[in-house]
């Protein structure tokens, strides 16, 4: 373990450090929320007979939060923490002792938050939850360690740009967001990732890896209170931390109405979409909900009409891609090349009409009962509990599910037609949607794609 | 109603075994359709499976891809109601029904809330079991089909798929892949009704539920619903593989991630088996276990390794997977086939075994958390003519593997020279 975790851990408090509140929510028998002094905050939550407990970790530190020129410090360090060092003593044994414990282990990095979770077995939470919160709160990889991650980190690149769609996006966000870490791929770049040194990962996550930005979430087989002592006695005594963390810069996208690509692809993929305002704004259940509209489900606009009358694709996408203060909404679908035009028609026809007028409450209900459905179906599991709840920890918002169910129950017609109206609407001032289309390269484009990719395939 | 254990005839139709929870509650209907179904107390939600036998292994040459076809007629429904009326009455309830396909059978899944399991399930096997396969329909599904395909074609991974299959399979129909160009072309619509009437009769139905619900009252919609269901025959079973005779390939191709494949046909792996491939796959391509280690850990050459793993009744697959720079492919391949070599020739150890047991008894737990999981377990067994055992007895069984018991098992899947397949 490295020193500053041990001196951390070490600093020990006599008083209670955390507040335990209960938190109501519809069918959740044992939900208790945990305010801790040092700025820490967690969610227990109590579900016998489940056979696991999930913990999972969660820290408000990803792409965004990174300097331009370490841009993929987030996710490697996320790599770096499951190593421990090499030589006699293993100096963070945190990961084989969670997988000897029986656990199942993964991280995620993405534009605001990184993760860590473990699902252990319900007798072994104990010692799965001090390994977790070691692998966190530890730093015990070595300079070997590091050459050894950046080679991973670099074929999970390469892996992600096999995906036209993928490399795309990054292409895009790099032209709206440019010089801003919102620009950057999560995963960075071979230049700033061959640049991050072993003393910028550890001061990176002194910086961020502090109480005040991290959440945890126990949801399973355990009874609460001792869930909330496990928390209490290590997370809740986390010295507060070196510095305070600054604001986010609100970001300033530049405006663009079309990002066309030709590439090596045989078929089109095309996408339409807006900026939105984020999940922490009021108009986010609305998105949620003009999503399921158009795209979700095989009764939804787009699947009626591109599926079942026009039998252009079966491959179409509604997203509502939401972060903390901004997001994406979009509508897309992977046609043959000869049929782009009128798949383009059909996407544009349908993202507009949603903010021309509104819904049929059939249609509302219809999206209103697929969401709640896919609700019920993600917290079957302790791991989609967790995930839900650290998510809404984490931006602010209330851990129960009632109040977005509630917000769900509340939208009608008028809202999603005034939220799509003010997000894609190119009316007032609105933008209209954007345009991000993948196509097959000809002729002399061939050559060019080609040496792209000469080039682009490393890195 | 709580109905005895044991097998016994009673108003029409054999009852197999009828606990009140885990395991599965079953029976066997006069027309040879199986039933099984479980409560998933407390969980709010429903799901099943409608299989039937007869997947793309039964396809003929010339109608390669009718497997693929025949599940997504199915959601076209009846004609009242149509595949209109089944989405929004199975959506405005919070429920999904999706068209499957695979080797072995085809069919319709479903899950959602609990509240809403008789009428998707009403739904769902109605348009399973009277569809209208019309030409105007199975044109527009041949036209969606004939674009995936095509699609699928810029992701890499169906390339190593495509280079492979031929491969471990040659003159089987596992081996079989879709041209592109003539996908479909000879699948005409009364081949569907002849397909649909041979392939979702009585005797090659397996319905699994889970859920919120009572069991006895699932079975008991579900028969009422499948019990006029004509009895048909069994469906062929799949022919043994044969040799590999070409043991290497190299698929040119532009990508930014060269994948490698070391791969063993098998003549299939039965039940008891199960739990000791379980625990052999997981030594060797669990994460930080043995090829992960060598690979990803020590040398840094891949972000990810995988594997295939096929259990079919007479037929199957072991295979390694991982991506490395083009420049390791060579080397990569001598690692997997080390260590292949030596999990088949030395036990390994008892902590190794242990840690395996545990980490798949975790999963397990897991995937028993949700309905769906649930019914897709039971779907393995019963559509193969088993019980669905109890999560207990699972559990039993990879506790009973022993060290030695995974290197026999090795031993008997990695005697032949494997196929090796590279995409570069």
């Amino acid at each position: 373990m490295g020193l500053l975790p041990t001196l951390l851990l070490c600093a020990v408090a006599a008083s209670p450090s955390c507040r335990s509140t209960p938190v109501a929510e519809q069918g959740a028998s044992a939900l208790r929320a945990l305010e801790c002094s040092n700025g820490a905050a967690a969610v227990v939550e109590q579900r016998p007979g489940s056979g696991t407990v999930f913990i999972r970790i969660g820290v408000r530190a990803g792409s965004r939060d990174e300097p331009l020129d370490q841009a993929g410090i987030s996710h490697l360090l996320e790599h770096l923490l499951f190593r421990e060092g090499h030589g006699g003593t293993r100096r963070n044994p945190a990961f084989s002792e969670l997988r000897e414990a029986g656990a199942v282990v993964n991280a995620s990095t993405d534009f605001e938050l990184t993760e860590y979770h473990a699902d252990v077995p319900a007798d072994r939470v104990e010692e799965g939850w001090a390994a977790l919160f070691s692998l966190v709160t530890g730093t015990g990889f070595d300079e070997q360690d590091l050459q050894q991650e950046r080679r991973i980190v670099l074929q999970e690149a390469a892996s992600g740009k096999t995906d036209p769609m993928a490399v795309a996006a990054y292409s895009v966000l790099r032209r709206v967001f440019p010089d801003d870490p919102l620009g950057q791929p999560v995963i960075g770049v071979r230049r700033t990732l061959k640049g991050i040194t072993r003393g910028d990962v550890e001061a990176y996550h002194r910086r961020h890896y502090v109480p005040s930005s991290i959440v945890a979430v126990v949801v399973g087989d355990v009874e609460a209170p001792h869930a909330e002592a496990m928390i209490e006695r290590t997370l809740g005594r986390l010295p507060s931390g070196l510095s305070s963390l600054e604001e986010r810069a609100s970001p300033s996208p530049r405006r663009r109405d079309r990002f066309l690509f030709r590439t090596l692809v045989s078929q089109a993929y095309l996408l339409l979409g807006a900026l939105t305002p984020g999940e922490t704004s009021p108009d986010a259940p609305a998105l949620e909900l003009l999503a399921s509209v158009l795209g979700e489900g095989r009764a939804s606009r787009l699947h009626r009409r591109l599926v079942e009358q026009e039998a252009l694709t079966e491959q179409i996408l509604a997203l509502s891609f939401q972060m903390s203060d901004i997001g994406g909404f979009g509508a897309g679908a992977a046609v043959l090349p000869g049929r782009a035009a009128q798949a383009r028609a059909a996407l544009r026809e349908e993202l507009q009409r949603l903010a021309r007028e509104p819904v049929s409450t059939a249609e509302l209900e219809r999206a209103r009962g697929l969401t709640r459905g896919r609700l019920a179906l993600q917290t079957e599991t302790n791991e989609g509990r967790a995930a839900y709840r650290t998510r809404r920890l984490l931006l602010g918002l209330p851990p129960s599910l009632d109040p977005h169910r509630e917000a769900l129950d509340r939208a009608t017609p008028a809202d999603l037609l005034a939220v799509a109206r003010r997000c894609w609407g190119g009316e007032h001032g609105a933008p209209g949607p954007v345009a991000i289309e993948v196509l097959p390269a000809r002729g002399f484009g061939k050559v060019l794609a080609a040496l792209r990719y000469l080039m682009f395939r490393r890195l | 109603m709580t109905l005895p254990a044991g097998p016994l005839l009673a108003a029409g139709w054999l009852l197999l075994s009828a606990p009140a929870s885990d395991p599965a509650a079953r029976l066997m209907l006069p027309n040879g359709a199986r039933l099984a179904a479980e409560r998933h107390a407390g969980s709010g939600t429903f799901a099943f499976e409608l299989h039937a036998s007869g997947g793309s292994l039964e396809d003929a040459e010339q109608h390669l891809g009718l497997a693929d076809l025949l599940p997504r007629m199915l959601l076209r429904a009846t004609g009242s109601p149509n595949g209109e009326d089944l989405a929004l009455a199975a959506e405005k309830a919070g429920a999904t029904v999706d068209a499957f396909s695979g080797p072995l059978t085809t069919g319709l899944r479903a899950s959602g809330p609990s509240a809403a399991f008789d009428e998707v399930l009403t739904l769902a096997v109605q348009a399973a079991l009277s569809p209208r396969l019309l030409p105007a329909d199975l044109e527009k599904e041949k036209t969606l089909a004939r674009q995936t395909l095509r699609t699928s074609l810029d992701d890499p991974g169906s390339a190593l798929g495509r280079a492979a299959r031929p491969l471990l399979f040659p003159g089987h129909p596992l081996g079989r892949v879709p041209d592109p160009e003539a996908y479909l072309d000879e699948v005409g619509i009364e081949d569907v009704r002849a397909a649909h009437a041979a392939r979702y009769a009585g005797r090659r139905l397996t319905l699994v539920m889970a859920g919120d619900f009572e069991p006895d009252a699932a079975l008991g919609s579900a028969r009422r619903l499948l019990e006029a269901t004509p009895p048909g025959e069994t469906a062929t079973p799949a022919p043994a593989p044969r040799a590999a005779s070409l043991l290497r390939a190299v698929q040119r191709r532009r990508t930014t991630e060269p994948v490698l494949l070391v791969g063993f046909p098998t003549a299939g792996l039965g039940p008891d088996a199960w739990p000791a491939m379980d625990v052999l796959s997981h030594i060797l391509i669990g994460f930080q276990e043995r090829i992960v280690t060598e690979i990803r850990e020590k040398r840094g050459w891949a972000y990810w390794v995988s594997g295939w793993d096929w259990r079919y009744p007479g037929v199957g697959l072991f295979a390694v997977t991982t991506a490395v720079p083009a420049r390791r492919l060579d080397d990569a391949e001598a690692i997997v086939r080390r260590e292949l070599a030596r999990i088949a020739s030395q036990a390994p150890s008892e902590a190794e075994v242990e840690r395996a047991r545990r980490i798949l008894a975790t999963s397990l737990a897991r995937r028993r958390q949700r309905s769906a999981g649930r019914a897709r377990t039971m779907a393995l067994w019963e559509t193969r003519g088993l019980p669905t055992p109890a999560a207990a007895a699972m559990r039993q069984g990879l506790r009973d593997v022993t060290p030695r018991d995974v290197r026999d098992l090795a031993a008997r899947l990695f005697a032949a020279e494997p196929v090796v397949v590279a995409v570069r």
